[in-house]
């Protein structure tokens, strides 16, 4: 994880876990709700921008994706979408599932 | 227990499920008493991965139960044996632990829901099929989901004692010559139709859709749910049902377009869509089996119901990956 100016970023696969898990901390390792609080939420709350790259990670389930990015959403409000960029140049499927589940929590939130 | 033929629970489905359903029956003795099972496997003519692996998961589950001892033999048939051979069926009968590297066709593991869900797991599954990728392929990630959803899937709604939860089973098969390369996993919980929720309102238009054979009432309330009324035709709603002839059926369907989660949580029931938008994005094939129906999608349209069939303990879920996996010379 790179600290710079006022963006982070994040390599999931090298800062978080190889093998990310599931949803939530009490049903699995290296879970969605785990990287979502502990890498997405302090520098959000600290005003930073977050750049997350999915690149390097083995695969994703999508309760993982959903959780961790449509949770920060459900935490911050729709516009936290401006802070939070996610990357992932080799593998654009993933980058589009993400951006479905952070579209999706913003048209379910009140 | 004697088991013949040609074995395949996608293609050859209720002989298959009235042979794997003399399992289901078995009962631990009354106590000091102790019980012998005897499978016998030797007049198997053809077995797919689905229903070897609900073999491998019930002989599990019958020799963790009290008082029992599991025997049987192997297939004469030597592809057939090749096939029990390489999932390390002989070790996984004396309750040794399942491992089997560098096999040529196959990879096999088993993990247990009472632990915390650990893709680490089942990782070497995903090399195994992976390792015949061309790189950057994106069918990895689909195959990696395959795995990831079902198991966790497993984890979260299979047993209804979470705490004690119970095994799940998974294989990788490589393509072959007549047969694209699959995932399959197996769990012999509760099943899909029992741990999907219903209101009582469902419960009741259910029913009365068993009478009247109409399940149109369903399925307003699922699109209406699902906001989704507006935006489906009537002719196309005529046509679904009219292949989602059972309850159960039913309850696939709706599990696996997310509108059912045994939690009302808005963001849940993530997992099967995605499954099946990933098959279909690589134009391959979703078999899903629970209860008393099975429900396939096949480049990401709905097959026909098969109707109502022999009940299956648990779930099966079996993924076909096909086009862009290299192939090896096997059965």
């Amino acid at each position: 994880m790179t600290d710079a100016y006022n963006e982070v970023h994040i390599d999931v696969g090298r800062d978080f876990a190889p093998t990310p898990g599931g949803r939530y901390r009490r049903q699995s390792k290296w879970s969605g709700e785990e990287f979502r609080e502990t890498f997405l939420e302090p520098p959000l709350r600290e005003g930073k921008t977050v750049v997350v790259d999915l690149d390097s990670a083995v695969g994703f389930s999508t309760s993982f994706l959903e959780e961790a990015f449509g949770g920060v959403i459900r935490k911050f409000g729709p516009d936290i979408k401006g802070r939070m960029l996610i990357v992932a140049n080799a593998r654009p499927r993933r980058k589009r599932q993400a951006m479905e589940y952070v579209d999706r929590a913003i048209a379910g939130y009140e | 227990m004697l088991f013949v033929g040609r074995l395949d629970l996608i293609s050859n489905a209720e002989f298959t499920r009235r042979s794997l359903s003399q399992l289901d029956v078995i009962e631990p003795p009354k106590r000091p008493a102790r019980k012998v099972v005897r499978i016998d496997l030797a007049a198997i003519e053809e077995i797919d991965p689905s229903s070897l692996l609900y073999i491998v998961a019930q002989v599990d589950r019958l020799a963790e139960l009290p008082g029992i001892s599991v025997t049987g033999n192997f297939p004469r048939a030597p592809e057939v044996m090749r096939f029990f051979n390489e999932a390390g069926f002989l070790r996984h009968m004396r309750r040794e632990k399942m491992k089997a590297p560098n096999r040529p066709t196959l990879e096999l593991c088993s993990g247990h829901t009472s632990k915390l869900f650990d893709p680490e797991e089942w990782q070497h599954l995903y090399a195994f099929l992976a390792a015949h990728l061309p790189p950057g392929s994106d069918l990895a990630d689909t195959i990696w989901n395959a795995f990831s959803e079902c198991i966790e899937n497993a984890h979260l709604h299979a047993f209804e004692n979470k705490v004690a939860g119970g095994p799940w089973h998974a294989l990788a098969i490589r393509a072959s010559a007549n047969a694209p390369a699959r995932a399959v996993i197996v769990d012999l919980g509760v099943g899909i139709p029992r741990s999907v929720r219903l209101t009582a309102l469902e419960m009741g238009r259910v029913r009365l859709n068993q009478a009247v054979r109409s399940i149109t009432a369903l399925w307003d309330r699922a699109l209406e749910l699902a906001g989704l009324s507006d935006q489906i035709d009537d002719d196309a709603v005529t046509e679904l049902f009219s292949m989602i002839d059972t309850n159960d059926a039913a309850c696939l369907w709706l599990a696996a377009q997310g509108l059912r989660t045994e939690t009302q949580d808005r963001e849940r029931g993530t997992g099967l869509p995605g499954l099946i938008t990933a098959a279909s994005e690589t134009d391959g094939a979703v078999h899903l089996l629970s209860g008393q129906a099975a429900v396939t999608w096949q480049g990401g349209r709905l097959l026909p119901s098969t109707g109502r069939l022999t009940p299956l303990r648990g779930t099966v879920v079996c993924l076909e990956f096909t086009g862009q996996l290299s192939e090896v010379a096997t059965p």
